[in-house]
């Protein structure tokens, strides 16, 4: 795409950024504080989706781990609530992003040397971790009773009760989301971002014009565990409860199917295949309990015959249209 | 001034010896043909080179620094650069990108995660004049898997050609390429070279390929140079016709 | 530590081994010769030992030992049908696509085949206890094992000499291991390479599901059983190599020997260190033990 066409892309896609933010604030009081928590909470998982997708459809690398850097996002909160009395909202997400920066720049080190197989192992791996110590921890993580999360204040201003919280967390949910989307937009549009692009489509070329393979693997992946990091951060207040659920592998696998569903192979698929996943959810687990069954056979469905997802869907009907 | 020597080289896959004592010299402009039966160990020569592997025994000097340790990625940084047999590529980008990339590698930018990509006019700019000496400027929107057999190799040539190297090895430029295809491809590829006075090493089983455009023949067997001369004194030599079967 | 100690260390070292290593080896040999991480192999470990159970339900109230045998291996061989079938409808379409198309198949098919499970036998759990209790205990230098641990160590290493025997000593061994070398090589000398790849997958997953047949007349049978073998034997072919038998073959030692261990200096966290040992071998060896990754250029 040549210069002038992308900028006047670049402007469209932050107003559509801005217009987002717009309708979000002006629906909240509408929609009452059931769908509200379902508007965060599919922001949230938005967020993870973004991060998620950078190692996936930018990179080419599965990662079946993903809930266990949520974890640490929530439990690094949680924990210092129950530990060290900390009750400031910025200052908790702060420490979880200090946490997922100190873990996940460890593991990069490793996993910026595997390839797609090791690394979904790996990762595989590194969420069972996660998950056990939370589980088995009872002393420390309340196990699977949980850990109750009540924040009371966000830049010095107090609450007075949960629901007063929930109501203007909304607006802060907001704002964390839309400059996620916007830093991962920059970034995937860079030329980092292309080299990241480059790697998946053959890292031995890339070597061959001269460019450390390793070193940029390892600096997407700290990106996407961060972006898991801050969700978790910010999911453990929106939750008020936080369990080792949220850091099963089963929620591995719902990030992955989520990102599949909108599609892997454009940027908003992570974010449209959130909140689709979220409805999808919220619905089908009133009237059946194989959620499992629903997720795999459409994912088989996706895979075999839509690999693009919805936004890939979407791309070829606005082609037609185009066409006309 | 040679730019580079290569003395008593020898690499071993288990039993198989693939490179075996060879040694030769190579001066700025040069442009060497290497050439034998296949299994002679030129690709391994290529890749010692490259620093894809690491020879066993023997001294590779480029611009008189010994690349004992150095890996493939420091080599392209010193000034050698390549293309593939099988040409790679980056598929799911446009070829304009693809060029682009190895100029943003080349001015240190692929780093960068703040600036935009495709607004980055000198690199576009210079991209689209490299694609233009290669006739790849109209496709320059298609996606590298787009491309014909023959464009693929003009683009993964391109793509070395924008490290602006001092050395470039071409590992069968035009095999697979179309008869038709075949005299633009290298016409492209030596016209670049003479104008931007780069050494090249190509390996080529395509005669006339060979004798039209090289300076230098070195002929391999069995992972030795059995001749190394002008093509004149290359056709001359009888067991080299031998060698290569009476071509 | 006295000789007791020893000997029950080395016990469950070798228990856990024979538990863990025809899932592995299955796991690995279908990566070896079809290039494909199947993660399905876990949903077909319970599979076996569902199908297991439920036919040995038709026996209750018999207590031949034999006839249990053969009905376990009857068993693993129904669902290793079943993964032929699977292989030929649902995998075979993607061997053309990327690498992660694949896994993400072989995942979602994972999760279909583990509700359908729920479906077919619900959330209780299921138990099966007349083979174990016909076999009673043993005594051996003053510890009691139980016969069936005895037999199951047995049974896993007669798998072993078995699917060694048909890799190295059969026609069709020798076309296995020609096509895990060089597909487009064997395609070429006219080997039917398709049927092959079904017949493997459905000798891998065979070799999953005798692993949960073996466990059924000792263990409960429930949704989750297998979880922790299934991460075990992904862990295993981490590392000890993907593909490489030999590394399946000392990464189930090396964590058995592990978990062995940890039963007794830190329990309940036995997997965490199974894995700490993985990352710790993954950073020096990023392809396993034995794993080889061989690129062209």
């Amino acid at each position: 795409m040549n210069a002038p066409q992308f900028r006047r892309r670049r402007v469209t896609i932050y107003m559509l950024m801005l217009l987002t933010a717009i309708i979000l604030t002006v629906i909240h009081d509408f929609l009452g504080p059931y769908w509200s928590y379902i508007v965060m909470y599919g922001l949230t998982v938005g967020i993870i989706g973004l991060g998620f997708n950078l190692l996936l459809g930018y990179n080419g690398l599965l990662s079946f781990g993903h809930a266990g850097l949520f974890g640490i996002g929530m439990y690094t909160v949680g924990l210092s609530i129950r530990y060290f009395n900390i009750d400031s909202l910025e200052l908790l997400i702060l420490l979880a992003i200090v946490v997922g920066f100190l873990i996940a720049s460890i593991l990069g080190y490793i996993a910026s040397r595997l390839i797609l197989v090791y690394f979904a192992l790996f990762m595989l791996a590194f969420g069972q971790i996660i998950f056990t110590l939370v589980y088995k921890l009872y002393n420390i993580t309340l196990g699977s009773d949980g850990l109750p999360i009540t924040v009371t204040k966000i830049f010095n201003i107090s609450f007075s009760s949960r629901a007063e919280f929930l109501y203007y967390y909304y607006y802060f949910v907001i704002i964390v989301f839309i400059l996620c989307t916007l830093f991962m937009w920059i970034l995937v549009n860079s030329h980092f971002g292309k080299t990241i692009q480059a790697i998946k489509f053959d890292d031995i070329r890339v070597t061959y014009i001269g460019i450390p393979v390793h070193k940029y693997r390892y600096i997407a992946f700290l990106i996407s565990a961060l972006y898991a990091t801050i969700a978790g951060a910010i999911y453990a207040p929106l939750a008020g409860h936080i369990t080792p659920d949220n850091v099963s592998f089963v929620f591995s696998g719902e990030i992955v199917y989520l990102t599949l569903l909108g599609g892997m192979n454009s940027f908003s698929g992570p974010i449209v295949g959130a909140f689709v996943y979220t409805l999808i959810k919220v619905y089908l687990s009133t009237i059946t309990e194989y959620w499992q069954f629903v997720m795999g056979a459409t994912l088989i469905v996706i895979v075999l015959l839509f690999p693009n997802g919805i936004m890939g869907l979407v791309g070829l009907a606005s082609s037609k249209f185009r066409k006309r | 001034m040679a730019i580079l020597e290569i003395r008593n080289l020898k690499k071993s896959f288990g039993k198989l010896v693939a490179v075996n004592d060879v040694s030769f010299s190579m001066n700025k402009e040069e442009i060497i043909s290497i050439i034998g039966p296949n299994g002679a160990g030129k690709t391994t020569l290529i890749n010692l080179i490259s620093r894809w592997i690491k020879e066993d025994e023997g001294v590779i000097k480029f611009m008189d620094k010994d690349m004992k340790s150095i890996g493939p990625r420091e080599a392209v940084k010193m000034g050698i650069a390549r293309s593939f047999q099988i040409a790679r590529m980056f598929s799911g980008l446009t070829v304009l990108d693809n060029v682009k990339l190895a100029i943003a590698s080349r001015k240190g930018k692929c780093m960068k995660f703040l600036s935009l990509f495709d607004e980055d006019k000198d690199i576009t700019d210079e991209a689209y004049t490299i694609l233009e000496n290669f006739n790849l400027s109209k496709k320059a929107n298609f996606f590298a898997n787009e491309l014909s057999q023959g464009d693929r190799k003009l683009l993964d040539v391109s793509i070395a050609f924008s490290l602006k190297p001092k050395l470039l090895l071409l590992d069968e430029p035009t095999s697979g390429v179309s008869a038709a295809e075949k005299t633009n491809v290298m016409n492209y590829i030596v016209n670049m070279i003479n104008k931007n006075k780069i050494g090249a090493i190509l390996i080529e089983h395509d005669m006339d390929v060979v004798f039209n455009y090289s300076s230098r023949i070195i002929v391999m067997n069995e992972g030795r140079i059995v001749a190394d001369g002008s093509p004149e004194e290359i056709v001359a030599n009888v067991s080299v016709k031998q060698i290569m079967g009476g071509k | 530590m006295d000789a007791g100690f020893l000997l029950s260390f080395l016990f469950n070292t070798f228990f856990y081994f024979s538990i863990l290593i025809s899932v592995s080896v299955g796991l690995t040999l279908i990566f070896g010769v079809l290039g494909i991480l199947n993660l399905t192999h876990g949903a077909f470990y319970a599979l076996g030992a569902y199908f297991t159970i439920s036919i040995f339900s038709y026996f209750t109230g018999t207590s031949n030992p034999v006839l249990y045998t053969i009905l376990l291996i009857v068993a693993s061989f129904s669902v290793g049908v079943i993964g032929m079938l699977t292989e030929r409808l649902l995998i075979r379409p993607v061997y053309r696509l990327a690498q992660e198309y694949q896994l993400l198949l072989t995942f979602s098919i994972s999760l279909v085949i583990y509700d359908i499970i729920r479906y077919i036998w619900g959330v209780m759990p299921y138990l099966h206890r007349e083979f174990f209790s016909s076999l009673g205990y043993v005594e051996i230098a003053g510890s009691i094992f139980p016969l069936y641990y005895i037999l199951l160590i047995g049974m896993s290493l007669l798998s072993l000499l078995a699917l060694y025997l048909l890799l190295y000593k059969t026609k069709i061994g020798l076309l296995i291991r020609a096509a895990s070398m060089d597909k487009d090589m064997a395609i070429g000398l006219g080997i039917n390479v398709k049927m092959l790849y079904s017949l493997v997958f459905g000798l891998g997953v065979m070799l999953a599901a005798y692993g949960g047949a073996l466990q059924v007349p000792f263990t409960a049978i429930t949704l989750g059983m297998g979880g922790e073998e299934t991460n075990m034997a992904f862990a295993i072919i981490a590392i000890g190599g993907l593909g490489s038998l030999k590394g399946a073959l000392l990464g189930a030692f090396i964590v058995s020997l592990v978990r062995a261990l940890g039963v007794f200096y830190f329990p309940e966290l036995e997997l965490v260190v199974i894995y700490l040992v993985m990352f710790l071998i993954l950073c020096v060896r990023p392809f396993g033990l034995y794993g080889k990754y061989e690129r062209r250029v």
